[in-house]
């Protein structure tokens, strides 16, 4: 079924348009070297790290910086671990008041951040928990997915860019369906950039347990990409 | 397994934090009262001290309210000195090990690892079984000299008196503390409270018999383990 949707929508000459589509529209594809990114990344880490340790120690007057640097990777991983935008927001929310809580707790030189996705998984179960002993009907106006605005694209066609948008949308709905152990495994190494022993140290498990449940959502997700249309970068083959 | 690099597959923009959540928090966390740092050591540093004090204390009470004599178990007829000395040295160091796993937060603040932690959780009551059930420490004729409790209902009592108080201790020490792995931190933690009353059991009960060892010694810690399992995964996360 997979190859002839493959055919029927997408002739081979899409494929470099489309990977323009989709970074138009508000999607980009991930650098595989780590070594580009690990320099800067290790700064900022340090610079929380410090920032957490003075507020820790009861130094208000630096939320704000912290707040500043963790923010946006806690917000897009709380986007990533929820389905729907203002479970995500809550989400978001509250985990900044159980780290507030627990400041106190913070051990000097730890990597803030991953003890912060450890504390947003947490509250994101807690949530998930209380949700499945107390079923509600959920729409679908504020699904993540829909939430993923498209930036203007000028040297796309109209109908590469709704190709594009479509494929976040299927990236989305499969995220959404698949299992949260595999899912945070996912977003932690694919796109958060974590390790397998840092993410295997946020999520409480193993380094191979976090390969195999990411490896399982990798394939998820391309097995239900390809199956609308979408083909692996420079594979020409297909 | 190696999990295939994330470069093929499309990914979210990153879509920061709104204003008004970051509002939101803010106002929240100007109305929620934090304890800094140093509340966090005490509290450590106050289990620490607590458990063995209050421990020993309750073990020469009891020796000393129930057989008349401080620490019974040290004194009434052990086969051999240097067997009694082995056999305490096993003791205390399954003590001190559970103890420390179990309360390690690690420098990445997330304590130690599952597979550490789910091997103190499983093997302190087998290991604490096979140092004192196949051959005990007390003669049988021991029993003669004292009233020594049948099936070891007496023992167990005790052994859940120590073990509640470490089990809090503990509980105080690591509360809010720890994101990752609750459950399996709580067995650990329940193990190695469990651990503490079986060396104050070894401290005051005189018995050979091994129903006794097993019902009222060993039991315990199977107990604990379980408690601590399903009661401390909440108290313990942020």
């Amino acid at each position: 079924m997979t190859e002839v949707v493959v055919s029927t929508t997408l002739p081979k000459s899409t494929d470099t348009v489309l990977s323009c589509s989709l970074v138009a529209a508000g999607a980009y594809f991930v650098d595989s070297s780590r070594t580009s990114l690990s320099a800067p990344m290790d700064a900022q880490a340090q610079l929380l790290s410090v920032l957490m340790e003075r507020y820790a120690k009861g130094d208000d007057d630096v939320f704000e910086q912290v707040y500043g640097l963790m923010a946006p990777q806690l917000y897009r991983f709380c986007r990533r671990l929820a389905t729907r935008t203002s479970e995500a927001d809550d989400c978001f929310q509250e985990t900044f008041l159980k780290l507030h809580r627990a400041r106190a707790t913070y051990i000097s030189g730890a990597n803030a951040l991953h003890w912060t996705f450890a504390i947003a998984r947490s509250v994101y179960l807690t949530r998930l928990r209380y949700c499945r002993r107390h079923p509600e009907e959920v729409g679908a106006a504020n699904d993540v997915a829909e939430q993923d605005s498209a930036l203007p694209a000028d040297n796309v066609s109209p109908e590469t860019e709704v190709l594009a948008e479509h494929m976040l949308d299927v990236m989305a709905g499969e995220l959404r369906r698949m299992s949260e152990k595999n899912r945070s495994a996912y977003v932690l190494l694919k796109e958060e950039r974590l390790s397998a022993k840092e993410a295997a140290t946020v999520l409480g498990t193993t380094p191979v347990v976090v390969k195999q449940r990411a490896h399982r959502a990798y394939e998820q997700l391309r097995a239900a990409l390809s199956a609308a249309g979408w083909r692996e970068h420079g594979n020409e083959a297909t | 397994m190696e999990t295939k690099p994330p470069s093929d597959l499309p990914q979210f923009e990153n879509i920061g934090p709104p204003a008004t959540l970051r509002s939101r928090v803010r106002a929240e966390i100007a109305r929620t009262p934090a304890p800094t740092i140093s509340n966090a050591r005490a509290r450590m540093v106050a289990a620490l001290a607590t458990v063995p004090v209050l421990t020993a204390a309750i073990v020469l009470i009891a020796s000393e309210v129930v057989y008349g004599h401080a620490a019974m178990g040290l004194v009434v007829a052990a086969q051999s000195t240097s067997r009694l000395l082995s056999v305490s040295i096993l003791i205390t160091a399954l003590v001190i090990v559970s103890t420390v796993v179990a309360l390690w937060r690690g420098s990445n603040g997330m304590g130690a690892g599952v597979v550490l932690l789910t091997l103190v959780a499983g093997c302190i009551a087998p290991i604490y079984a096979a140092i004192v059930l196949p051959s005990p420490l007390h003669e049988a004729q021991a029993q003669i000299l004292v009233d020594i409790s049948p099936w070891g209902t007496r023992c167990f009592a005790i052994a859940a008196l120590v073990s509640t108080i470490a089990l809090a201790s503990f509980a105080s020490a690591l509360h809010r503390a720890v994101p990752v792995a609750g459950r399996i931190r709580g067995a650990a933690l329940g193990a190695a409270a469990g651990a503490w009353a079986g060396l104050a059991l070894f401290a005051f009960c005189p018995s050979g018999d091994q129903p006794h060892l097993l019902v009222g010694h060993v039991m315990p810690i199977v107990v604990f383990t379980l408690i601590g399992t399903l009661a401390l995964s909440r108290a313990l996360r942020p």
